[in-house]
This record gives C-alpha cells, structure tokens and sequence, in this order.
C-alpha cells in the first residue's frame, strides 16, 4: 500500500443551474485518500454524496477547486483523456447494476478490457478470474435477467474489478438488495481491499453498509464533517 | 475500442418489429431505384449491344435517325456501285435499303402500342446475322407477310405465328417468328420493303445499310458521303447510331423512378431516425454506463451508426430481393428517337445490386446520425441523474 494520496479533494465546489437558479451542491470540500483505504462517504440523500463520486471519477466537472486522482489534475484532462483515465484506474459499482441486458455476465465483464491493448485469450483469462473472484464463475453465460439481484451486483463488481483499476467507486451499491445479499456484496468489498489492497470509496447513506469501511466521513448539505452521534452508533459493529 | 457489435446485434434481435419495420421502409425505395435503374440498363444493352462495327447506316443528311430521314432511290442505287461496299459470293453489293413504319396496335394488356415494321430484304437479313428465324418462315417479297420478333409477337395481339393483322392497305399474315437474341430488331416486325412502301405511298427509304469491308474503307465511305453535295446523306457505324439513341428513351421512367426512390428514401430515412432516436431514449443507462467505463464518444457514435446501418443493410438487402423476380422481366417503353416500341429486359447486375445496397447503407447512416450523435453527447453524469 502506497502513502500518497490515491484521491485529492480540494476546496471542490460544485453547483447545478436550474433554469436562472443556480443550486449549489458542493460547499469547498477538501477529502484525501490513500492507496489501500476503505473510505464510506455517507450523508442523507441530496447531501452531495453521488456528486463526490461522479467528480472523482472525472464525469463531470467541479465549478471550482483541484481534483487529483491517480496522479491526474483532472481539471486540465479533455474529455477523451478522462475517457481513458477512467478506463484505466476507475472502477464503478452502482446502486442499480446497471449491466447490460444483451450481453451476458462474462461479456459485461469483458467490455472493460477492450480498452485495453489484451489479447482475446488474456480477455478471457482476465474475465475468468474476476468473475472467480466474486464467485459468479458457474453464471458466466447467463444475461443479467437470468441472474438474481445479488448476483446482478456481483457481475457488476467483477466489471468493476477486472482491469484492476486503482480505485473502485462504489454507489449505494446495496441500496436495491435484501439483507442477505447486501451482507455478502459487503463482505466482498471487504475482502477486496483486505485481501487485494482494492482502494474503495463506498457512498452510502446505510450506517451498516459504512460499518464496513475503515474510514467514514459524512457529507451534508454539501459540507463534509464529523459523523453525527446517530450514524456512528449504528455504523460501530 | 468498439463497441462490440453482439450489443448492436443483440439489441436489434430484442426488439424485432421495430428494426422489421425500420428495414421494410428502407427496402421499398432500394426497390423502386434498382428497378429505376434497371430500365436504363436494360435499354442500354439493347442499344449499346446492337449493332455490327463493319455496318454503315446511312440517312439523309442531317437526320440521326431512321424516322426523321428519307434516302430517295437514286442516291440508294447509287451507293449500290461505289466501291467501298462489300459484295456477296454472287458480286451483288451487300447492302439493305429499308423503310420503317409506326403501326398503332393493340398490345395483349389491352393498351395501344407503336409498332415498328421495318421494311427490308434480303440484304437486311444478310447484315444482321444475330436475327435467326426460330419458328415459321421468313416473308415473301411482293407478299403482305410478316416475320416478327418472338418478344414482339408475345406483347402484341394478331403478331402470333399465323394470326393477321391490317394496316396500310392490306391484312398481314405472320408467317414466322425470329429471335434477335436481345438487340434492336426484338423490337420490330419485318416485311418487303417495296410493298411496305406502297401500301404507305412512300417514295423514298428510310435508310440504306452497308457492308464495308474494313473501319479505314468504312471512313472513307462516310467521308465520300459527306462530301457528295449530290447525294446529301451521312453514314454512321451502325453500333454508334444505336448508341446515339440510349440517351432518350429510359430517361423519363429513370426520372420519375429516381424522383420516388428519393422521396421514399427520405421516408425512411426518417423512420430510421425514429427508430434510433427512440433506441437512445431507451438506452440512456446503458450508455452511460459504457461511457463511465471508459467508452469515448466517438465509440458511442460509432457503435449506434453501425446499428443504424445494420439495418439498412438488412433493408437493402430486402430491397434487393423484392427486386430480383423481376430481372429478366421483358418491358418495352417508347423509343423517343423511333417513337416505336422498345422491347427491354430489366437487367439487375451485380453493380446496379450494389448501389442499392450503399443506398440504403446511405439511408441508414443519414437516419442515424442525428440520434447517435445525441447518444455521444450527453453528459454521463445528467444521464446518471436521470436515470
């Protein structure tokens, strides 16, 4: 595990324009993550948790203030740069899955690696261990629909692990599971940085979901601060 | 990277009936232009395929075809001494003087049509050795008999082997039929030409055809006709004045037939356009999705082209089909320069199969643009919010 930060946030504000309005959603937030950390980012929804991700992920654009990932200023990247940025050291999980229908589990986790210069046999062989890795080896050729909603979301991170990028992003990643199959996506995240030093920053506004993380911060009204009494009772485990 | 074409592919076969629909209305105008353009190909092989480069068709001067021209019986006498024409085992000169007459007659759907009858002899079967007589017998000189091209006698009612039918001063019995393997003559009927001429009051041919034995006596023949102020008459080689006649005839049926194609294709290329449009509306999420992952623009835009042309090429090869039964079809549409009939095959090639294909492919593509650039361009993060 490496000391220098894998994120860095500073003074990042960010704010929406809603038709002459213009709503601010990030207040000057500074956040710093090393290599190897396991990072919940928690808040009530709106706090601007999402917004976090989205902007460590280069998908959008802060109004102000400097984001550096992996080494990367990604104020100063063009669009096609951050295309490749993120093809290289991000990793997203989201709340919804967001497989694609029409292709199966293995050729989901595939289509990551066709950005990289692979060979179809290093493709497979890359896809093969993901999906070992998540234990979704025997769902290998079924399509999403086919696959239940934890099983869905595994296929999601096997999609999100498979480069080995250097940060994995996870939104709300249990928000649409049962209890069940949270625990065990959960657990997973937990043994991808423990076991493989996977840096992970998990949004969540579940205090148990953040009890898996080794940091927590909390994000409200757009501000990052200390974690209220309430959240960091319940996120103790 | 891009994007993998199972994705396009397996999008297209889970919603069949749109891109069935999307490919049906691109298929009807890739039908309507092959078969457009089928009619000049078809023409031009008849014309352009007709035709014997040591033939001189000679007219009066000033005309290009055999309708507008008039060859009197001295001048055509006299091309018979020159020497510049070739002469037969029997040392008579080998040369045809003839007529044409436009007959209205009744075609067999009913319709009235402009038959040409071509007066000629012997000499007229000797110059055109293509013609070979496939039933019946040829006409007997000084006889009201006919012998008429197989495809004529097919599109025509009294032109079967022994029916009759009257024009001039007589009823003309069809005593045989002759195939003229595609050319010019499938079009005609052929009769004696002194008695063609008279049942019409004609006093003068409408052309002399001459043998030369070579292109350099075949350019001095032309020249000595060009400079006899006394004759007044122009040769042509015969395969160029055929030639001279493949711009009139298609040009109508190609352009209205061009004219539907067009406005058909944009039709479709609007539905195309909705079709894509609405696969974008669908697929916000997946889009970016694939874009968070690291998918550029360009990817995207290229990956819902390709959709789009996938199924335009799926409906010009449709369109193609529905053509096809309809190669080889025998047509006939008025020869501008003859005004008579001109019998045709529609003639789907290989390259004319391709250009229907890169129309539609041009469809596609036109159809698709707008909406894969929408797909390119949406930010990730307003489809993340939307979705």
């Amino acid at each position: 595990m490496g000391t220098s930060p894998v994120v860095s946030l500073r003074h990042v504000t960010k704010s929406f324009r809603r038709d002459t309005l213009e709503v601010p959603v990030l207040r000057g937030i500074d956040l710093e993550t090393s290599g190897g950390d396991f990072v919940a980012l928690m808040g009530p929804s709106g706090s601007g948790k999402s917004t976090v991700l989205n902007l460590i992920a280069g998908i959008d654009r802060p109004t102000s203030g400097d984001i550096r990932v992996a080494g990367s200023d990604l104020a100063s990247m063009s669009e096609t740069d951050l295309a490749a940025f993120r093809s290289r050291h991000i990793g997203f999980i989201f709340q919804m899955y967001n497989l694609i229908p029409v292709l199966t589990a293995e050729e989901n986790v595939a289509l990551p690696l066709l950005l990289t210069p692979l060979s179809g046999k290093e493709r497979r062989e890359h896809v093969r261990t993901a999906l070992g890795v998540v234990g979704l080896t025997d769902r290998a050729k079924h399509f999403p629909r086919q696959l239940s909603g934890g099983q869905e979301q595994r296929a999601a991170i096997a999609r999100a692990i498979v480069t080995d990028p250097t940060l994995l992003l996870a939104d709300e990643p249990t928000g649409d599971l049962d209890a069940t199959s949270a625990t065990e996506i959960l657990e997973l995240l937990r043994r991808l940085n423990a076991e493989y030093g996977k840096t992970i920053l998990l949004v969540t506004h579940d205090p148990r979901a953040a009890g898996y993380a080794r940091t927590r911060r909390f994000l409200d009204k757009g501000v990052l601060g200390e974690m209220p009494a309430s959240y960091a009772a319940s996120a103790s485990r | 990277m891009r994007i993998p074409l199972a994705y396009n592919l397996r999008h297209l076969r889970a919603r069949p009936a749109a891109a069935a629909m999307t490919a049906l209305g691109i298929a009807l105008p890739t039908t309507t232009l092959l078969l457009a353009l089928a009619l000049p190909e078809g023409l031009n092989r008849v014309l352009q395929g007709t035709g014997d480069p040591d033939n001189l068709v000679v007219l009066r001067k000033g005309s290009t075809t055999e309708t507008n021209s008039a060859v009197d019986r001295d001048p055509a006498r006299l091309i018979a001494t020159l020497p510049e024409v070739v002469k037969d085992p029997e040392e008579r000169p080998l040369l045809a003087p003839e007529t044409i007459v436009i007959v209205f007659a009744p075609r067999r759907n009913g319709l009235q049509g402009n038959l040409l009858v071509r007066g000629t002899g012997e000499g007229g079967r000797a110059l055109r050795s293509y013609v070979r007589l496939v039933e019946g017998r040829w006409f007997t000189p000084g006889l009201p008999e006919l012998t008429v091209s197989r495809r004529i006698a097919e599109r025509y009612q009294n032109l079967g082997l022994g029916e009759r039918i009257h024009f001039g001063k007589h009823d003309w019995t069809v005593v045989g039929l002759f195939d003229a393997q595609g050319k010019a003559p499938d079009s005609e009927a052929w009769a004696d030409v002194d008695l063609l001429m008279s049942d019409f009051l004609r006093t003068t041919y409408s052309s002399v055809l001459v043998r030369t034995p070579s292109p350099d006596v075949q350019a001095r023949l032309q020249e000595r006709l060009d400079q006899d102020k006394r004759l007044s008459l122009v040769g042509f080689p015969e395969p160029e004045y055929y030639r001279r006649q493949t711009q009139g005839p298609g040009l109508p049926l190609l352009f209205i037939g061009m004219f539907v194609s067009v406005l058909l294709g944009v039709g479709a290329a609007v539905g195309a356009t909705n079709t894509m449009y609405a696969a974008v509306a669908q697929r916000t999420r997946e889009i970016a999705v694939l874009r968070s992952i690291g998918f550029r623009r360009r990817s995207v835009l290229a990956s819902f082209l390709i959709e789009s042309l996938g199924v335009a090429l799926l409906g010009g090869m449709l369109g193609c089909l529905l053509a096809l039964p309809f190669h080889g079809a025998v047509t006939s549409t008025v020869n501008w320069k003859t005004f008579g009939d001109l019998a045709f095959q529609f003639r789907l090639t290989p390259a004319l199969l391709a250009k229907g294909l890169g129309f539609a492919a041009a469809v596609g593509l036109f159809g698709g643009f707008l909406p894969a650039r929408l797909a390119a361009s949406r930010s990730i993060a307003a489809s993340m919010r939307a979705i």
